[in-house]
């Protein structure tokens, strides 16, 4: 992945301390690093704090950034660190607030939707976020930078320090254990089916 | 059987499909399996449709604006202080080393004032100070003399005004100086003897009346001429001038005035002034004298008691040898005091047509830049060997300050962190 001027540029001042130009480098970053957050903590208090920090820590560091992977992987292995760090830290089971996962990430995409199969999306989203939730943390890491982000297996493997292999084997069996969770609620997917 | 083998590789296969991570071939071949087989057709669509779905779970989801504005503001927050502490860090870095070079200096000067330096130290100093002949060729001629910087250092010394008029009373004395009063107050502290003497050329138009000028500060200084010779020709006999060299001897304590009186007899055109420290050499004959004196008393008790002819011959055989050595022991004691009460002044007068500028006296800065930046590096290192003098002098003392400073930073960081928390 070739990096753009503007962002190495932006990388450079913001390594020296510009904290103008680290926000307009981060702008492009935050929204996925406080989804990955969202996932991974499951609150928005949490994911708030995550990000919080995970930004603190790409700041303190950016003058150790080398480019020798892209500044995006680099962005996301500090987050998902972050979360992982935090999660283990608050020894707290990530426990997903229905609401918060209500209320976060949806927006309606197609304007013929009628209120029932928007009310029926909103809720197969929800069943999802609960379903990935309940999944062991580092299953639920692979599975989110795969599916949710889409990233390579290369990089999941640069971001969570882990051999492709290892990656491939969690996802699968991650996608196996999601697809059970989906199978489980015929009521909510199965009318949804083809 | 063949069903079910063919619904395992299928199931086997399926995330390396959904990863599109098969060929063309396998993905035909993966296709229409599922196309025959209705459970694994079922199977594929439910992970396709989940894929989809978990791609679009979070596609549009944007930071919250008070998330957002968290990290910015705490970004900004370490921005700010950073920015402190690196200027802080400065700050520190910068107190630190004048801190440092404050203590070892202040250590350095109060090691140089306040701390006895051994007796020898300071002696062999001043010794070294007197002892140097002081060359100040042609343009210097406002220097401090060398002996008046010697009586400058010992007064400045401290309990030296003892020394310095015990010094006075031998070079003001007239005659020999009496050895054996000399003796007795020397084991109690050592008067220096100091020998100046002095070159001067002066040039003058008018040879006849300089000469009577300068007989008459000679005769008017207490002093004498102890060689004078005149050569050369006048001017008006086609001549190149006369010269007149002379040795006067000067009463030690009137060198300075007759020196300065010179410049009435003619232009000065070039100055030398010297001053030698013979203590150690004046001392040690007067300590020979007073044992060869005991050994003549000795000597004179026995021949009193002598009783035969041939023991008497003996003595008086070796009281001679005494006595020539104590004569000529105090030939050279009187020869110091005689070179320390009047100093030797060599003078050149020479006869000139033209009244030459008074050469001298402004050095060219170059002269004075060279000297400056010598008399500088000298100081520099004087200081510096001093600093390492009084470094090591107080390295004792870093045994008991270095752990109370160790302590005191200690406790002032744990306060400060306490605080920080």
């Amino acid at each position: 992945m070739q990096m753009a001027d503007e962002d190495r540029l932006l990388i450079h001042e913001a390594a020296r301390g510009d904290a103008y130009a680290f926000e307009q480098l981060m702008r492009r970053h935050e929204g996925r690093m406080y989804a990955v957050a969202l996932r991974m903590c499951g609150n928005r208090e949490d994911a708030q704090d995550c990000v919080q920090d995970a930004m603190l820590r790409v700041y303190r560091a950016l003058d150790h950034f080398k480019g020798q992977s892209s500044f995006s992987t680099w962005v996301y292995r500090i987050t998902m660190n972050t979360c992982l760090d935090e999660l283990r830290r608050r020894k707290v089971r990530a426990s997903s607030s229905l609401d918060t996962l209500l209320e976060s990430g949806w927006s309606p995409t197609d304007e013929e939707d009628t209120p029932e199969r928007h009310a029926l999306r909103s809720e197969q989203k929800a069943a999802l976020g609960r379903a990935i939730n309940d999944l062991p943390e580092d299953m639920r890491a692979a599975i989110v930078l795969r599916e949710l982000h889409g990233l390579s297996y290369e990089e999941i493997s640069s971001v969570l320090s882990v051999n492709v292999g290892t990656i491939k084997s969690r996802i699968s069996r991650g996608r196996e254990k999601l697809r059970q969770l989906i199978e489980s609620q015929p009521e909510l997917f199965g009318r949804e089916k083809v | 059987m063949v069903e079910n083998l063919e619904c395992r590789r299928f199931r086997n296969r399926i995330d390396a499909y959904l990863d599109n991570e098969l060929s063309a071939s396998e993905r035909e071949e993966m296709q229409r399996h599922a196309g025959t087989c209705p459970e694994c057709g079922q199977l594929l669509k439910e992970y396709e449709d989940m894929r989809a779905m978990l791609a679009d779970l979070d596609r549009d989801m944007d930071i919250p604006p008070e998330a957002a504005q968290a990290w910015r503001s705490s970004v900004r927050d370490e921005c700010e202080r950073r920015r402190a502490s690196s200027r802080f860090g400065w700050t520190k870095a910068v107190v630190s080393v004048a801190a440092a070079v404050a203590v070892l200096v202040g250590a350095t000067v109060v090691f140089r004032n306040g701390m006895e330096r051994p007796a020898s130290y300071k002696s062999a100093r001043n010794t070294s100070y007197m002892a140097g002949s002081a060359s100040y060729d042609d343009y210097d001629l406002e220097f401090e003399t060398p002996l008046a910087m010697a009586a400058t250092s010992m007064d400045a010394g401290g309990g030296a005004n003892a020394t310095a008029s015990a010094r006075k009373t031998i070079l003001e004395s007239d005659g020999p100086v009496d050895p054996s009063a000399v003796s007795d107050s020397a084991t109690a502290m050592r008067k220096p003897v100091i020998l100046r003497s002095a070159s001067r050329t002066v040039q003058s138009t008018e040879f006849e009346s300089a000469v009577e000028r300068l007989e008459a500060l000679v005769n008017g200084s207490s002093a004498w001429f102890e060689y004078r010779s005149v050569s050369g020709s006048t001017f008006a006999d086609g001549g190149l001038g006369r010269t007149l060299s002379a040795t006067v001897r000067v009463p030690s304590e009137g060198l300075d005035a007759f020196l300065a009186s010179l410049t009435d007899v003619g232009a000065v055109t070039a100055a030398t002034d010297r001053a030698e420290d013979v203590s150690d050499r004046y001392y040690d004959t007067q300590t020979r004298l007073s044992t060869l004196r005991a050994e003549y008393e000795r000597l004179t008790d026995l021949v009193t008691d002598a009783a035969d002819l041939s023991d008497l011959l003996l003595l008086e055989d070796k009281m001679y040898d005494v006595q020539y050595q104590i004569d000529a022991i105090e030939g050279e004691l009187s020869g110091l005091d005689s070179r320390a009460n009047y100093s030797s002044v060599s003078i050149t007068l020479d006869e000139v047509r033209e009244y030459v500028e008074p050469v001298v006296v402004d050095p060219t800065l170059g002269e004075r830049i060279a000297k400056g930046f010598a008399d500088s590096i000298a100081w520099v290192r004087d200081f510096l060997q001093d600093m390492l003098v009084a470094v090591v002098a107080f390295s004792p003392a870093l045994v008991v300050i270095i752990p109370a400073v160790l302590i005191i930073w200690l406790v002032v960081r744990s306060i400060r962190r306490k605080h920080r928390k």
